[in-house]
């Protein structure tokens, strides 16, 4: 068994338990840090919190007696600790913490850390700043107002003097629309980690921001976790609850990691995606739990007027050893997706209990920039996953989503407003006690998906099936049980692909122009 | 037609259906804009009536699915302006621009961020044909800059600037203090 750094800072570190499992440890294991027993594990991706400085550590993983595995390592050099509380933060749930918070963060010099000790700090918007180490200590909670006249607001699409260009803090749904700042806020900033084995609890309910939550009201709802421009920054362990909206999005912001998280929201909240990286490159999502009302992760690129102004795709995404439960989709990809994605892995993941394993939502109007290519799901775990994998054209999302231009299966002519799908590959994925059906790919007739490859692919099905839409768009028929739906794929490839239990064809393939099956 | 474009401006959303059936009757020219001629002699006039009355149904009841329409028969009359300008015309287009965008959701955004864009690039237009000067300037000075100008034009594209500045789709900065000063001078 192997075991891998993944990082460390100061005062934590994180690496990987190669067992074969899948988020989960195959077994519970024991932790040994220089000889000394730790605690248990089981999940591939574990933390170990409250380690010192510029210290030579190794560790032991043992099943029993039996070392499986074991690493070393450094962590890294501290100078000061700022600690909150030494700054005039109670940690009392009462006092807003706020100001004194961020003046520890304003003024914590390089190499050193903000230590958040245990307790309850009630915050409005806290700011990063570039270097900047922050710990929330275990029992540690960030406990954010609810107040939207406490909020500063962040203003859309700010011109230039010169009416030339303009300077952009964010969007609401893939357009640039007047946003309160996010409760963790970083605009600009490099190389910063926030960790821990603390909270940061955006407090939403129904009483407050989720009352009712489409409507803008002085501007929209704030992220639990917002970046901006920024790049190298780092979470670490902390877990985010109750988020106001999409709980951590990282907006134009590259090199990041995401190590570790865990992000709750109840099931019935409205759009607390747990993380949207938007027009983003280089991002490491490992070992994160996801439980929550909307997608898990949620890959976008902007609506068509961002897509089509700053072309910047999200790209080069590895989505790893993650557990995605109780959401819309597992990983999905849109719907704001005018910028594009490209390259996308998803392996060794567990999805359970999820409406969707894969989810596509595009539609006309995206843009031709909208390009989705490259995108991998490999070694995977799907069950009572509603429907695995689903590719929907026609999604009717925006307030014209449902017009005949959006949701006519008739070609239309292919201009800037048609976005296209090149290669997805699907490997290796076990789906058992799925519902509604194995998968449902539903292409543009006049630019059809490129090429799906499905190898090893095995789908079987809940004995008590559920009955709902398998995709999200106008004329789609709920289903049960139902088998394999491809209309409008140009190549599909497919290699020990077995769907037993379903009702009616296994697979049906419409306007497939070629379909390749191998033989083992 | 007029009197029912006025009455749906302000009155019940039967009026608003009303009167965008009425619009979306009209006859179009070759570029796709409506005819208007029954309406008021002027199509920026008439413009005036009624686009934001089509962009209000739309909003409110069409599903914003006549967005696309809207602007691009905007941009042709913004177009038009160029080949054959007056200044009456231009401060009708400017406040055609700003009324319509006021009556227009931003959840559509490319459609609204266009017409916007629009706006912008006229008042630049305007402020220039007209040798307008946008700093903040003695009143005198700018009594002498409109002394041979068509001042009710003016005075209109002095409102349309203060309230295009209002709801953000201008700069305070450069054409606020200019449309305060054209309405003050010309009134």
């Amino acid at each position: 068994m192997n075991l891998k750094f993944v990082m460390c800072t100061a005062r934590s570190a994180s690496f990987e338990i190669e067992d074969g499992g899948r988020y989960f440890t195959k077994k519970k294991y024991s932790l040994y840090v220089n000889g000394e027993y730790y605690g248990e594990t089981e999940t591939t991706v574990t933390g170990l919190y409250n380690l010192k400085p510029a210290k030579e550590y190794a560790v032991s993983v043992r099943d029993g007696e039996k070392e499986e595995g074991s690493i070393s390592f450094r962590t890294e050099e501290e100078y000061v600790t700022l600690n909150v509380r030494q700054f005039g933060a109670k940690g009392d749930g009462v006092q807003d913490d706020t100001h004194f918070i961020q003046a520890a963060i304003m003024a914590c010099p390089e190499n050193s850390r903000v230590l958040i000790p245990e307790g309850t700090y009630r915050i409005t918007s806290l700011f990063l700043k570039s270097g900047l180490r922050m710990e929330l200590e275990k029992g540690a909670e960030l406990k954010a107002d609810t107040d939207r006249s406490h909020f500063p607001i962040f203003p859309p699409a700010i011109q230039s003097y010169d009416e030339k260009s303009e300077y952009h803090l964010g969007t609401w749904e893939g357009n640039p629309l007047p946003m309160f700042s996010g409760i963790i806020c970083g605009v600009g900033v490099k190389d910063v980690v926030i960790y821990g084995e603390g909270v940061i609890n955006g407090n939403a309910s129904k009483e407050n921001w989720w009352d009712n939550p489409k409507v803008m009201r002085t501007a929209f709802r704030p992220r639990l976790f917002f970046l901006c421009n920024s790049r190298y920054v780092t979470l670490q362990g902390v877990t985010f609850m109750n988020s106001p909206s999409w709980t951590l999005h990282p907006f134009f912001s590259d090199d990041l990691r995401f190590i570790g998280v865990t992000v709750k929201n109840p099931a019935d909240s409205p759009n607390t995606d747990g993380l949207d990286p938007e027009s983003c490159k280089n991002v490491e999502i490992l070992g994160v739990r996801f439980s929550l009302g909307d997608d898990c992760i949620a890959v976008k690129s902007g609506k068509i007027y961002m897509g089509k102004k700053y072309k910047t795709p999200c790209e080069n995404l590895n989505i790893r050893q993650c557990l995605m439960e109780n959401g819309h989709g597992a990983v999905t990809v849109g719907s704001e997706m005018a910028g594009g994605v490209i390259n996308m892995t998803v392996e060794d993941c567990l999805f359970r209990h999820t409406d969707r394993g894969l989810r596509i939502k595009t539609r006309r109007g995206r843009g031709e920039d909208a390009v989705l290519d490259g995108i991998t799901f490999r070694n995977l775990t799907l069950d009572n996953v509603m429907t695995p994998l689903v590719v929907n054209s026609f999604y009717f999302c925006d307030p014209d989503g449902k017009t005949e231009y959006v949701q006519s299966r008739e070609p239309y002519p292919v201009d800037d407003r048609t976005p296209s799908i090149k290669k997805l590959v699907f490997e290796n994925m076990e789906c058992t006690n799925c519902h509604v059906a194995a998968a449902f790919f539903d292409g543009l007739p006049e630019q059809k998906i490129e090429e799906i490859v499905m190898k090893n692919i095995m789908v079987s099905y809940a004995e008590e099936a559920k009955c709902d839409v398998p995709a999200m768009s106008e004329g789609v028929e709920k289903s049960s049980k139902r088998g394999m739906f491809a209309r409008n794929i140009a190549t599909l490839r497919l290699e020990n692909v077995k769907i037993e239990g379903q009702t009616g064809e296994a697979m049906e393939l419409i306007g497939v122009d070629n379909v390749i099956t191998e033989k083992r | 037609m007029k009197a029912l474009l006025e009455r749906a401006a302000v009155g019940t959303n039967a009026d608003l259906e009303e009167a965008a059936q009425a619009v979306l009757s009209l006859q179009r020219d070759g570029d796709g804009v409506f005819e208007t001629k029954a309406i008021e002699e002027n199509t920026y006039q008439a413009g005036l009536l009624l686009y934001p009355v089509y962009a209000q149904y739309e909003t409110k009841a069409g599903k914003k699915a006549g967005y696309p329409d809207i602007v691009s028969q905007l941009a042709v009359l913004g177009k038009r302006l160029e080949e054959n300008y007056s200044t009456a015309d231009a401060a009708r287009c400017l406040m055609l621009f700003a009324d319509t965008l006021s009556a227009m959701s931003p959840e559509i955004y490319e459609h609204y961020r266009r017409l916007n864009d629009m706006l912008r690039s006229l008042a630049r237009f305007f402020v220039e044909k007209e040798e307008l000067r946008m700093t903040q300037f003695p009143k005198e000075t700018l009594k002498t800059d409109v002394a041979n100008k068509d001042k009710e034009a003016l005075r209109l594209a002095g409102q349309a600037f203060v309230n295009a500045c209002e709801k953000g789709f201008l700069s305070e900065e450069k054409y606020g203090a200019l449309g305060r000063q054209l309405m003050e001078v010309l009134l």
